[in-house]
Parts: C-alpha cells; sequence; structure tokens
C-alpha cells in the first residue's frame, strides 16, 4: 500500500536528529518558493500585558537590482506558514498550529476597517487556531477586535498603495508556543522572532518543540475532519490507540476530500476512518513522508514527454509533434527498506535525497538517467531495499490525480547496472556508432535516458509496460524495434534523407547495443542479436572476398550482404549512367521496398546491367553475388522474405549505408563522394 | 416474465479509427496487453455509452410507458453548464411526473423510469446516497489478433479564426494529427445475474432492448475518430438455474486466420472478408450443457463467414 510506503519513508525522518528549523522548513512552507513574498511585509501584534504593540519587518532583502527578494533563511522558521494548497486561499484552510496567517492584498487592505477585519478575516482564523479553541466564542471575538483596532491604529506604518501580500503573527503570551525572554537568553529550541517593544530588554521567541507538537496536533486535528474513532486499531501499528483518525493529509492531497471514488458510497463526509484508521505515531511519520515525497517529485521535462508519447513509426509525425501538447507528467523515486532496520542510515541516505547534486557519485542512482526525472539522486542502497517509481499526471491541488505506472519492487543493484549500461553507450559507444555512419559524434537525447530509448523502440502504447519489464529482468521483444525502423527508413528513403536514415540507424544499433548488454548483464542470457561489431566482421570478409556460404544462414545477414552488395553495384552504375540504381530500377516510382523487390529488380539484374553498360565492379563482387542469389532463393522457399521482411529491410538498409568503397580499389566503380546523397 | 442467469458473448468490428480513445493520452490504441502480444482494448464503459446513447435516441420521451430513460447522460442547463447526478434525477422525476414521490423515495423513481438503472445497475451520490449493482455486467473487449495503430495527419482547410479587417487573423488551416486502427475485431463477454435483476426490476423487455442496443447502438454510433463501428456476432445464453453459468464464453470463440498466421504471413487483417469466425468449441459444450440451458440465441451480420453450424440458434437481425 502505498500510505505504508509514506509512513515507512516518513518514520526515519521524524525519528532522525533532523535539528528543530530543518523540521519545520520539512513541514511547513517556510522556504516555498511560492510564499517568499510574503516575508516582505511580517506585522507582529504584540500583546503585552498592559500595552499592545505592532512590529512592521521584513524577513529578508532585495537583490541589487530590487526586482527578486531573497528570504532571510534563518529568520523565516520563526513564522511557519503552510501555504493552501487547492480551494479559496482568502478563506481560512484547515487548523493552525499557532496565529500565524498568511495574508493577501484583501486581507492587508481591510485592517484599515477594525471591525470588518475582526469579524471576517481574524475571527475565523483565531476559531481555527490550536491555541485558542478552548477560549470561549465571546473571548475569540474580543481577542480579535483587539489585535484589529492595534492594526488599524498602525496600518500607515505598512501599507503601501501597491500590491502587497504579508504574514500577520499574533504574540500572545498566553499561547504555550511562545516565549518572552532576556534577550541573547535563549535555549536551542527557542527561535527569535524580535526584540520584545512592551518588555524592555527582552525578545520574543517561539518555541520550536512546543510548534511542532501543536503543529501534529493540527494535522491530525484536520484528518479528524474526515473522520476519527476512540479505542480502535490502527491499521498500520496493527494495535489498539486511543485516538485514530483519517489519513487525509490536506497538504499532500492523494487523498482530496472531493475525490469520492476510493470511498464506500455509504459512508457520509466523516467516515473515511472506516478504510483506513491512522494512530497518532503513524500519522506523524505520515506526515513527514509525505511532505518528503513531495519535496522530491520532479515533473518529467517537455522534451522528455515528446521522446516518450510521440509517435515513433513516423519520422514526419515526431518531428511535428509540438513538446507542449503532452499532459505534465509527475515522478517520486521511493526508497522503502525490506525489513524495518536502521533507522539513523535510512534517514542519512534519505537526506542525501533532498541535497539534489550536491555529491554526485558513480555509485549514485542517477533518476535522470533511469526514469527521466530531473535532478532527482537516490543514493547507493543495498538490495535490503526496494525502489518504487511512482508517475502521476494531473493537479494534486485540486484532487485531480492519475496515476500512470507505479513501477514497485525494484532491486537497487539491478538499477545500478542499468545505469552502468547507459553510460556505457552514452559516453562511449555511441560515437563510435555515429564513426561508423560517417557522422558527426554529437550527443543523442533520445538514448540517454531510459523512458525515452525504450519509447523509441517500442512505441507510446507500451512505454510503462516495458519499463516495468527492464526494471525486472524480463526478456524484451524486438518486433515492434525492426517494424517502426523499417517504417522510418521506408519513409526516408522516399525522400532521399540518406543523413536521417543514417540517424534512425544509430538509434537502432544503440538500442541493439543495449539490449545485448541488459540480456548478457542483467539476464544472463547470450547471443541473440547482432550489434554493429558483429556487423564488422562481415563487413571485412565482404570486401575481402571471403564470405562463405554459411554466413548466409540467416536472413538478416542475407539483408546486410544484399545491402552492400547494392551500393558497391549503384557506385559503379551512377558512374556509367548519372542515375542513382535503387532508385531507378528497383524502388520505382517511390514505391514500399521490399525483400522480393530488392532480390528480383536489383540484385537479379546485376549481372544483366553489369554487361549491358560494361561495369566495371571489383572482384569481391562477382565472389558475393552468387551467394546471394542462392541466399534469396532458399529465402523464398521457407517464406521468411515475407514474415520476416522487418529484420530484412533493416538490416539491407544498414549494409546500404554502412558500405565504404575500399581506399586501395583501383577498379572504376565511382567514389563515395560523387554519389549523389551518398554522403550527406 | 423474469429474466434468466445469462452470458453474452458480443463480436464487433471497426474500421479506420480507434473507438475507445485513451482520455489521459489521445496518442495510440489502449494497451493492456505487453508488446509481444500487441492487442488492443476498449472498456465496458463505451458499449454501455453505445447502448444508452442508442435507447435515449429510440425513446426520447422515455418509452410508451415512460419506463425506458437513461440516467447517465450528458445534458445541460439553459446556461450551458452540465447537470449533476441530482439535477438529472430531478429532470427525470420531473419528466414522469413522480417529483413529489422523488422527495422521499428517489430509488424507486429511478428504478421505474430508467432502463439503464435497472439493467447497469447505479451509484446515486446524492444525498440520500444508495447503489444498487447492475444485473448486466460486461467485460472488456478485446480485439482478437494483434493490432498496430497507425499516426496520421491531415490538413483542415478552414482557418480556426476568421481574418479580420485589418487582415490579421489565421490564413492558413489547422493541421489535425490521429490514431487510427486500419481494422480490429473485438470480442466483449457480458453476464446476467438473474438474482440482482430480481432487486434491479429488469425486466424481459429490458433485456431485449439491451441486445437490440448492443447490435443498434454499435451501428448508431457515428464519429469520425471511431471510425465505422459494425456489429459482427452476439450470443445470447440463458439457463434454467439462476445460479449457473458456463462461463468464459469468450474463450470458445476464434478468430480464422488466428494470430500466429498472421505474423507468419506478415500482414494483419483488413477487412471482415479476410477473416471467420469459429464457433465450433462454443457450440459443442452449448451441446454438452444443453440441460442447463433455457435458451440459446445468435445474431450474425450476414458478412460474417462462420464456422460451425449455428442454425437452430440464429435470430433475424433488428
Amino acid at each position: 500500500m502505498l500510505a505504508e510506503s509514506v509512513i515507512r519513508i516518513g518514520r526515519p525522518i521524524m525519528q532522525s536528529d533532523l535539528s528543530l528549523e530543518e523540521r519545520i522548513r520539512l513541514l511547513t512552507d517556510v522556504s516555498s518558493i511560492s510564499c517568499k513574498n510574503y516575508f516582505q511585509n511580517v506585522i507582529v501584534a504584540e500583546l503585552g500585558k498592559d500595552t499592545d504593540t505592532v512590529h512592521y519587518l521584513t524577513i529578508g532583502m532585495f537583490d541589487g537590482d530590487q526586482k527578486s527578494f531573497q528570504v532571510d533563511a534563518r529568520r523565516n522558521v520563526s513564522f511557519p506558514i503552510t501555504f493552501p494548497n487547492g480551494g479559496n486561499p482568502l478563506v481560512p484552510q484547515g487548523v493552525y498550529a499557532l496565529p500565524c496567517y498568511l495574508m493577501w492584498e484583501p486581507h492587508l487592505k481591510k485592517m484599515m476597517n477594525a471591525e470588518a477585519f475582526a469579524q471576517e478575516i481574524l475571527l475565523p482564523r483565531l476559531n481555527s487556531t490550536i491555541g485558542y479553541r478552548e477560549l470561549m466564542q465571546e473571548e475569540r471575538e474580543k481577542l480579535a477586535l483587539r489585535i484589529s483596532n492595534l492594526l488599524a491604529e498602525n496600518t500607515q506604518r505598512f501599507l503601501r498603495e501597491e500590491k502587497q501580500l504579508g504574514i500577520l503573527l499574533v504574540f500572545d503570551s498566553r499561547l504555550a508556543v511562545y516565549k518572552i525572554k532576556e534577550q541573547l537568553a535563549s535555549e536551542p529550541s527557542d527561535l527569535w522572532i524580535a526584540d520584545s517593544l512592551c518588555i524592555s530588554d527582552s525578545a520574543l521567541y517561539l518555541d520550536g518543540e512546543e510548534f511542532l507538537n501543536q503543529f501534529i496536533t493540527a494535522k491530525m486535528d484536520e484528518a479528524a475532519s474526515l473522520g476519527k474513532a476512540q479505542n480502535a486499531v490502527s491499521t498500520f501499528s496493527n494495535q489498539v490507540s486511543t485516538e485514530v483518525v483519517s489519513i487525509y493529509n490536506k497538504s499532500w492531497l492523494w487523498l482530496s476530500p472531493t475525490w469520492e471514488m476510493p470511498c464506500s458510497n455509504d459512508w457520509g463526509k466523516t467516515d473515511w476512518i472506516k478504510g483506513i484508521k491512522v494512530d497518532a505515531e503513524n500519522y506523524a511519520a505520515f506526515l513527514y513522508g509525505s511532505q518528503f515525497l513531495k519535496e522530491i517529485q520532479v515533473p518529467l521535462s517537455n522534451s522528455l514527454l515528446k521522446e516518450m508519447f510521440a509517435p515513433i513509426m513516423s519520422v514526419e509525425a515526431k518531428k511535428h509533434m509540438k513538446t507542449t501538447s503532452f499532459q505534465p507528467i509527475y515522478g517520486i523515486p521511493l526508497v522503502v527498506p525490506l525489513l524495518d532496520g536502521d533507522s539513523k542510515q535510512n534517514f542519512k541516505k534519505y537526506r542525501h535525497m533532498l541535497k539534489n547534486q550536491q555529491h554526485l557519485s558513480q555509485t549514485d542512482l542517477h533518476m535522470e538517467v533511469l526514469a527521466g526525472m530531473k535532478g532527482s539522486i537516490i543514493p547507493q542502497f543495498s538490495d535490503e531495499h526496494r525502489l518504487t517509481i511512482l508517475y502521476y499526471s494531473g493537479d494534486l491541488s485540486r484532487g485531480d490525480m492519475h496515476i500512470r505506472a507505479i513501477i514497485e519492487d525494484i532491486v537497487p543493484s539491478i538499477a545500478s547496472k542499468i545505469q552502468s549500461i547507459l553510460w556505457k553507450i552514452k559516453n562511449y559507444e555511441c560515437g563510435s556508432i555515429q564513426d561508423e555512419f560517417g557522422v558527426q559524434r554529437q550527443p543523442l537525447y533520445k538514448t540517454e535516458t531510459l523512458p525515452s530509448l525504450l519509447a523509441n523502440a517500442f512505441g507510446p502504447g507500451y512505454v510503462w509496460n516495458v519499463l516495468q519489464k527492464v526494471f525486472h529482468r524480463q526478456s524484451l521483444e524486438m518486433k515492434h524495434l525492426f517494424q517502426a525502423t523499417e517504417k522510418k527508413l521506408n519513409e526516408l528513403v522516399n525522400k532521399e534523407d540518406y543523413w536521417g536514415m543514417k540517424q534512425e540507424l544509430i538509434f537502432f544499433y544503440v538500442f541493439m547495443l543495449f539490449y545485448k548488454l541488459y540480456n548478457e548483464q542483467i539476464r544472463n542470457v547470450k547471443g541473440g542479436v547482432k550489434d554493429l561489431a558483429d556487423w564488422k566482421k562481415i563487413i571485412e570478409q565482404y570486401y575481402s572476398g571471403e564470405l562463405k556460404d554459411e554466413d548466409f544462414n540467416s536472413l538478416e545477414n542475407l539483408g546486410f550482404i544484399s545491402g552492400m552488395l547494392l551500393k558497391q553495384f549503384s557506385h559503379s552504375y551512377y558512374m556509367k549512367t548519372n542515375k542513382d540504381f535503387v532508385k531507378q530500377r528497383v524502388m520505382k516510382f517511390g514505391s514500399k521496398l521490399t525483400p522480393v523487390m530488392i532480390w528480383q529488380q536489383g540484385v537479379l539484374r546485376c549481372q544483366e546491367l553489369a554487361d549491358q553498360w560494361d561495369l566495371k565492379l571489383g572482384v569481391n563482387f562477382w565472389g558475393v553475388l552468387p551467394l546471394v542469389l542462392l541466399g534469396f532463393l532458399s529465402a523464398n522457399e521457407k517464406k521468411t522474405l515475407v514474415s520476416e521482411k522487418n529484420v530484412f529491410m533493416t538490416a539491407f538498409w544498414s549494409g546500404y549505408l554502412l558500405y565504404r568503397k575500399p581506399k586501395n580499389d583501383n577498379d572504376s566503380d565511382g567514389t563515395e563522394e560523387s554519389i549523389k546523397g551518398g554522403s550527406n | 416474465m423474469k429474466v434468466n442467469n445469462g452470458e453474452l458473448v458480443f463480436i464487433k468490428a471497426v474500421k479506420d479509427g480507434i473507438p475507445n480513445r485513451d482520455p489521459l493520452n489521445d496518442s495510440d490504441a489502449r494497451r493492456l496487453f505487453s508488446e509481444e502480444d500487441g492487442r488492443i482494448s476498449l472498456s465496458d464503459v463505451s458499449i454501455k455509452r453505445d447502448v444508452r446513447d442508442f435507447v435515449m435516441e429510440l425513446y426520447p420521451e422515455g418509452g410508451p410507458e415512460q419506463s425506458k430513460f437513461i440516467f447517465v447522460q450528458e445534458k445541460k442547463n439553459e446556461a450551458g453548464k452540465l447537470l449533476g447526478r441530482g439535477s438529472l434525477a430531478q429532470f427525470i422525476a420531473k419528466q414522469t411526473g413522480k417529483e413529489k414521490e422523488s422527495k422521499t423515495n428517489m430509488k424507486d423513481v429511478l428504478l421505474e423510469t430508467c432502463f439503464d438503472v435497472r439493467t447497469f445497475g447505479i451509484v446515486y451520490s446524492v444525498k440520500p446516497k444508495f447503489n444498487l449493482t447492475g444485473p448486466v455486467q460486461f467485460g472488456w473487449a478485446h480485439s482478437m489478433h494483434p493490432v498496430d495503430s497507425q499516426y496520421v495527419q491531415g490538413t483542415v482547410v478552414m482557418p480556426s479564426a476568421d481574418t479580420t479587417e485589418e487582415g490579421e487573423g489565421k490564413t492558413q488551416g489547422t493541421i489535425w494529427t490521429s490514431y487510427i486502427v486500419p481494422f480490429a475485431v473485438f470480442i466483449m463477454p457480458g453476464v446476467i445475474n438473474a438474482k440482482n435483476a430480481e432487486h434491479s426490476m429488469m425486466s424481459e423487455s429490458d433485456q431485449e432492448l439491451l441486445l437490440q442496443g448492443l447490435w443498434q447502438g454499435t451501428q448508431h454510433r457515428q464519429a469520425r475518430g471511431r471510425g465505422q463501428q459494425q456489429p459482427l456476432s452476439l450470443v445470447h445464453v440463458e439457463y434454467k438455474d439462476p445460479f449457473y453459468r458456463i462461463g468464459y464464453l469468450e474463450d470458445l470463440v476464434f478468430l480464422e486466420p488466428d494470430a500466429e498466421e498472421w505474423k507468419a504471413t506478415g500482414k494483419q487483417p483488413t477487412s471482415v472478408n479476410e477473416i471467420k469466425i469459429n464457433f465450433e468449441r462454443l457450440l459443442s459444450v452449448l451441446s454438452n450443457q444443453r440441460d442447463k440451458i433455457a435458451r440459446c440465441r445468435i445474431w450474425c451480420h450476414p458478412s460474417l463467414v462462420i464456422r460451425g453450424d449455428i442454425s437452430q440458434y440464429q435470430q433475424p437481425l433488428w
């Protein structure tokens, strides 16, 4: 269950030696980028015994150009705010752990009218604040009016005409979360707010420890709004707890109250407790875990989404697809221990995950490479853990959630091996494959991450399915790759886009290499596919005329060799006729080239045309031609020319585009450069 | 007459379209099976939609007894906003003059007036909430052979906005893109639960309308992206025992040539003329289970070539 995984992730964080400030930062939104401008106008209403005063603070400073405001990261934890996640932000939402409220433009403007501000804005918030809920309603009303009057008197100090956002903190010494102490007499858990204006030589402090307790209580109260029960068995601890609540968490709306789908139709709004019951300790862990996941979730980049979901069977269609035409997808990596063991060790790792890219190392799992999540790092974990990758789309803040895929039970060492294969391909192999095709070395984006590599090979319909297979060491079927490659090559050859064909074949051979290494290193299966290195031997044998009968035993070999043969023939034909042999004689009117056409209109006619035009062909050509013709006869008997045409055609174009005229060949079969489109 | 426990097998074909697009992606056909399997699938929801739309067209006023209204429908109010569940129920109650009754017992009103509530069941999440499991449950429809979806592009000659007097605006038409399946045959199982039919008051006339709706509703569905849909065969087996069922009848029906043969030739079927449906195994099982079966009926499209003698079960088409 996802909730259980979240709790198991949250537990070590909750039990860790994380400092008070870091806890506040993790659980609240003080460091959220969307909250930074609120710290420009911090208003502290200090309620004293005899007099009340207002502090107007700016927690941070502007950059030199006055455009960007930088929040003071040491002081912002003293004003622990929570940014509303969905709903109308102007109305109070949830339960407040202390009277520290976000203020929007209309709120600040209303401060001029004390009565309206007290009734409409302050009182509803005070009603939902933990420390004030014990007070009588009249007392709260009186308090609201007292604060509002105080603010109204001081508006000239902080209200400006332009648009403002702010924070209102009510410092009421009766509340357990606040302390007044002598200046510089604080303890580690005391967070300085400001020097007191009511009591000389004293300062106002937030008791961090107490705040965290109240914060958890406030969140439990929010969860209780969808159901609570006394003396019931917690779903997670399996023990009776004095109080259990629903698993609703307002700041992480995976279980939104507006989404009724998982609930029984017979349940009322406050009956969610019938589904999952959470005790206080596990709820606190859930809170830490969900906040942690919120921190590490990453949107997949638009360019990656295009690689994953654009059509793969047509080059033109993919080219015309806009990167913005895909719905955003978010990814979250979860590392869950198989057994609840060393909590400290787990925490260290989680902490490392939060500090993205600070210490990149080869042993870490780079989730960008494995799962397309940019900047997401998972430190090396032992195989006593399991990795889960979660992809979702939609708008969490509106409870509009669509889980696209959950890939569970990934063994970290397997993920690490897959990562090594991908790195090896990116750093070493990709360039050498480009060299073979005579294409300039350059990064090949679609082969750099696992999702885009797999999606380009198998198509958008199978993205999640194949990703899951690879992480679980299952076999992959290559049919789709051959089919897609053949279709694209045919599309490109009709446009005489030989450069594009080479690009497609480069991807093909990069994938072949991945497939080979994946089988060898992860599945312990050897052989089965040919990568470019295997073809090099055949190319050498072709040039030297050493090909033998057994070299034609597979259709793939036959396709590759006939590709080389026709290219060699084309060179000589071009020199004599100034025409492209394959285009003019074999394909005819831009049709779809098939193995049978290559055989009957291409290879079978070589002898006749060579005689007719008195073509000078290398000695090796005449050695290979009969073997190729026999190969076609045999393939035709086995009917593989039709059933395996994708494999044949892919190999044919590979051979055709990999053929180079040997430098020491003195036969007059033309030069590479003189062949139209041959080297562009 | 009450409804018997029963099973359905529905076979339909689609040409040049994807009958059930993926609402999240709108990219490729829905793939529930792995890439080596290659089949595509349609949800039961899309087939229920076809039946509902057909019944709505057939009985816009709810039929002669005002009992064939459709509850799950897309209806807008005067302001152009879609009606919610509560408003839809109220609308139907108003149409049938049962407004007063609906205030205390909406469940009975909807059961009396709505064909789809009695047939497919209901989740009524407006207070007072109730739910009822429908006697008719369809499974997913899966293609009987591997299918490749194709990506196509075209242009619309009309620009998306008019050119203004100043000459501003779109001067070119827009490009449309779509995935299509050239041809695919789908098979879908369904069950009719006699006990649930008693609870939901589904009548025999509802059952007959359902069968007609499956056939004619499929033909009635016309939308470019969904392609041309054609029902090919419908099998309805009714049992004497309200708790008996043979089960998985769809696994007893086969496509010829089968997937392996298509793979060997490197082709895929492109029309009904290239396929046959083999009912021999199903017919043999039906014959063996004769004692348990109250009635079996089979409807077939004339262009479909059948293997097996279905003459004793064959019905005239609607």
